[in-house]
């Protein structure tokens, strides 16, 4: 793995963002409007001195994380595909993994860059500051950053797998997260019969230490610690499963006929 | 042949029980323009797919430079190219833009004076600055010509570069890609449809069927293979004094009008042949000779009966 071509990857990623109306969109105005709608709604709560308004305006704010870091993965590689430029990124010494880590890095910068224009807007509606989290801002993004990566990761894999048939689940297979990951409210407000599933994903425990450090000033380090476990076995596993189905891809022929 | 650039033995490649590639072997040696063709299916495309690591094969070994592949990956693809009218760079950036990317993957070190050279070179400078997706087809093919060349390759593979482009423009590729072979001494590994294009460019042809190696020759050699030439005469007077010439010399012979007689022979048998007309008084007023080109041998590939001749 070469640093310098990951830092083409990146130069890529820029110059394709200079010219794409849709990553504008999804970058800045998509999380600018929902933070502006779910701002409003915090404030409707505010009236009623629940916390909720602001737990859902702050999980609004850290969902950019994950969606953005995983949409980076994902789309990043549907681009090139639609364009029939995937395949000969390859014929070129680049390497997956370089391309892959290229993402992740253009991933993290997007998604702070959505997290930015959210906690603005979200200072400016609601007088919420993000930085009142202090440091432990830091580590949460980091962690939901490594979750958003093995999701993109996964979403590539399903694309390798089914060809982009399956192209709508770059977009839509993370918000089958958003319901479990107790973004918005706690892991209490779900069935028990499927609360099992918010406890599998490191999403849910970093949401969950962050509404409790809103509200009680406490860090919950053993969740925390949790996240990060579970955090590396979702890496490690959409790692595997990447490096099986690109491997059965170029198998098949079906890497070959990504681009139709 | 010189020192080979690539070597492929025994390449094959099975989807479940269809074996689209059957134990193929070749090489392609230094400077020199090698054809790979034959009909829709025959194993063109994969072929050239597992040559760049897009596909893994099921058996057999490749090597460049004498260095297995996909094993030196980097070292080997740092001094190879692929173009294809099927393959395109990114159409939402500028083409300067896409290529001071390619540039960067390459690792070219006089990134903007090669981008410029061979831009000037395809007579497309006017283009640096638009998007990918705006340019025509033949436009857009001269990119990929020079995104194929800013590595400087030792070896290019060309998967139908000419596909789709009205004949006039593919034939200035055709002369672009010849003089660039002459100005950067390239090796060329070439698949076409087109058998106008593999004669004029091509020093030796494979021809491949059902996923093998049916004939490997030059140009010229395998015309000569596929049967003989037509003469086809046009005369003054009787049928009857032609008929008798030629049932005297054994020759196959049809008269598809009545002044017109078309003669099946070997080439060099032409000059004899229409010496014996003017000793027979037969007076020859037009002569036109079809000889055998690529065409009847792709023909006669496509239609198996090549294997029998």
């Amino acid at each position: 793995m070469r640093t310098y071509r990951i830092k083409i990857v990146l130069l890529h990623t820029w110059y394709h963002f200079l010219h794409s109306m849709e990553t504008w969109v999804d970058v800045f105005w998509n999380p600018a409007v929902q933070i502006w709608v779910y701002a409003l709604i915090a404030l409707s709560f505010k009236q009623t001195d629940s916390p909720q308004g602001l737990f859902v305006m702050i999980g609004m704010i850290f969902w950019n994380a994950i969606w953005v870091g995983e949409y980076a993965i994902a789309v990043g590689a549907l681009w090139e595909i639609w364009a029939q430029s995937f395949s000969g990124l390859f014929i070129s010494p680049l390497s997956m993994t370089e391309f892959i880590v290229g993402q992740m890095i253009s991933g993290t910068i997007k998604s702070l860059l959505a997290i930015i224009v959210s906690a603005v807007i979200a200072f400016v509606l609601y007088n919420f500051s993000l930085l009142s989290i202090g440091w432990m801002n830091v580590i949460y993004i980091l962690e939901l950053l490594v979750f958003s990566w093995a999701v993109g990761i996964l979403s590539l894999s399903l694309i390798f797998r089914y060809s982009t048939q399956v192209q709508s689940l770059s977009w839509a297979l993370v918000f089958l997260i958003q319901p479990f990951g107790a973004v918005f409210y706690p892991v209490s407000v779900l069935p028990v019969q499927i609360r099992w599933i918010s406890y599998g994903l490191p999403a849910t425990y970093i949401f969950e230490t962050i509404r409790k450090q809103i509200t009680t000033g406490i860090i919950d380090w053993q969740a925390l610690g949790i996240a990060t476990i579970l955090n590396g076995v979702w890496f490690i596993l959409a790692c595997l499963i990447f490096q099986y189905t690109y491997r059965q891809a170029k198998k098949s022929g079906a890497f070959a006929r990504l681009e139709g | 042949m010189n020192t080979p650039i690539l070597e492929v033995h025994e390449l094959t490649k099975k989807f479940n029980a269809f074996v689209a590639v059957d134990h193929i072997s070749f090489s392609v040696g230094e400077g020199e323009i090698v054809g790979l063709l034959g009909p829709n299916g025959a194993g063109k495309t994969t072929t050239i797919q597992m040559l760049l690591d897009l596909m893994t094969p099921t058996s057999g070994t490749i090597s460049y430079f004498s260095k297995p592949f996909p094993k030196e990956r980097e070292y080997i693809l740092s001094r190879i190219n692929f173009a294809s009218a099927y393959s395109h760079v990114q159409s939402r950036m500028t083409v300067g833009e896409n290529l001071i990317i390619y540039a960067g993957l390459y690792e070219i070190p006089d990134a903007k004076e090669r981008i410029n050279e061979l831009l000037s070179l395809l007579e497309i400078e006017d283009l640096k600055h638009k998007l990918f997706w705006h340019l025509s087809s033949g436009q857009k093919t001269r990119v990929i010509l020079v995104k194929s060349l800013l590595n400087r390759p030792k070896l290019l593979l060309m998967d139908e570069p000419t596909a789709s482009l009205d004949p006039d423009i593919a034939n200035k590729i055709i002369e672009l890609i010849q003089l660039l072979q002459q100005k950067e001494h390239i090796s060329i590994l070439f698949t076409s449809h087109n058998m106008g294009e593999v004669e004029q460019l091509c020093d030796r042809v494979m021809f491949l069927s059902h996923g093998k190696i049916v004939a490997e020759d030059t140009p010229l050699e395998l015309t000569k293979r596929v049967g003989n030439s037509h003469l086809i005469l046009t005369f003054d007077g009787e049928q009857t004094p032609v008929r008798t010439f030629l049932i005297s010399e054994n020759l196959v012979f049809t008269f598809p009008r009545e002044h017109v007689v078309e003669i099946s022979l070997v080439e060099t048998d032409i000059p004899k042949i229409l010496f014996g007309f003017r000793k027979h008084k037969v007076w020859i007023t037009d002569v036109n000779v079809e000889k055998p080109d690529l065409e009847d041998v792709f023909l006669s590939i496509a239609g198996g009966t090549y294997e029998n001749l």
